[in-house]
């Protein structure tokens, strides 16, 4: 038997023929016993192997992979990273809020009008050139060291 | 663990691997319960009931898990984790031989390495079929096991298993061929048996 009607036999005993090869497998079958018996075999072994039973994991698979997936997404490098984001995630909106009442807060509250509005928000105070330029005594005000009084008596 | 809020058995494929990029464990642990038989199949087909068979039906899941984003549902959600299924186990028989062969001494290394028990059993005339089946499937090399458990067993159709090992749909037959060639002396009294 050449090697293209053992493939033609393997594909009856599957199933998987074209109208082409039915009739090449007619005419072998037609030409040749020993193909005929080799079919059967063919057939009676390819229906052994198929009846092997569903085969299954031991119970409670599931939990294992889950535990696995979990063990791994806590040990992962981007797991710090991870957890950070989520960290910003949940702060942000509060943090934004907090914000936008400081901002607002120091809109209202404006000391002087020639101040602009970006300044009152941020609480800056309005300095002009001739006060940033003029010596503060009191900011650098040194004490007065005390006068001595040996010999007073 | 969260197992979320996801019950449904009729929710889709699709919606759970949403759900599960998503970070829902429960959406995930649907599916692995949904493909779990799948993978089981071709697993154990491959390895033989094992602890290193239930080892790498897990990975076959975290693996899965892993590579989320990267799944477009191209190809059916069996088929894909089939693919990784085999690969890993395929993998897997590599290891096992590098194994034995760093084991078995060299005088030795002329005979036929011999392949670890399947479920404890060591003969072909085992008194039961199915473990002569599996037993047989175990002597066969990883690329005819291959072709074996996916065509036969798992039930794929010839192109099906040609796609999910990235090979020609000729060469599964070729493949086939000679398993069934080399599967023939192993398990002939049992097919005799099965006709009468």
């Amino acid at each position: 038997m050449t090697p293209d009607e053992r493939e033609l036999l393997l594909k009856a005993s599957l199933d998987e023929m074209t109208p082409d090869e039915s009739r090449r497998l007619r005419e072998l079958l037609q030409r040749d016993p020993e193909a005929k018996s080799e079919l059967e075999r063919l057939k009676g072994l390819e229906s052994l192997v198929a009846r092997t039973p569903e085969a299954s994991f031991e119970p409670y698979f599931a939990n294992r992979v889950m535990q696995r997936i979990q063990a791994e997404r806590e040990t992962s490098p981007t797991a710090l990273a991870d957890n950070l984001a989520r960290m910003f995630y949940r702060l942000a909106p509060a943090a934004a809020l907090l914000a936008v009442v400081l901002f607002a807060f120091g809109a209202v509250n404006r000391s002087d009008d020639s101040q602009s509005l970006l300044e009152s928000a941020l609480g800056l105070q309005t300095v002009t050139l001739d006060e940033a330029f003029t010596f503060d005594a009191t900011y650098y005000a040194i004490e007065a060291e005390a006068p001595d009084v040996e010999g007073e008596d | 663990l969260n197992a979320g809020p996801v019950s449904n058995d009729r929710i889709t494929d699709a919606e759970l691997v949403v759900r599960a990029l998503r970070r829902d464990d429960g959406a995930f642990r649907i599916l692995v319960e949904r493909y779990e038989s799948t993978v089981a199949s071709t697993v154990i087909g491959m390895l033989g009931p094992s602890d290193e068979a239930d080892d790498v039906g897990q990975e076959t899941f975290i693996r899965f898990h892993r590579s989320l984003k990267k799944y477009r549902g191209e190809a059916s959600l069996k088929t894909y984790l089939t693919r990784i299924a085999i690969n890993l186990s395929l993998n897997a028989l590599k290891r096992r031989r590098t194994l034995i062969e760093r084991f078995v001494s060299r005088d030795q290394t002329d005979a036929p390495l011999p392949e670890p028990a399947l479920n404890g059993v060591t003969a072909v005339d085992s008194r039961e079929t199915e473990e002569a089946v599996r037993h047989a499937i175990g002597q066969l090399s990883p690329k005819h096991r291959a072709v074996i458990v996916l065509r036969m067993i798992d039930g794929y159709s010839t192109k099906e298993t040609a796609d999910i090992l990235g090979i020609p749909a000729g060469t599964v037959l070729s493949r086939l061929a000679r398993a069934m060639e080399a599967l023939k002396p192993l398990l002939s009294n049992h097919v005799d048996d099965h006709d009468a």
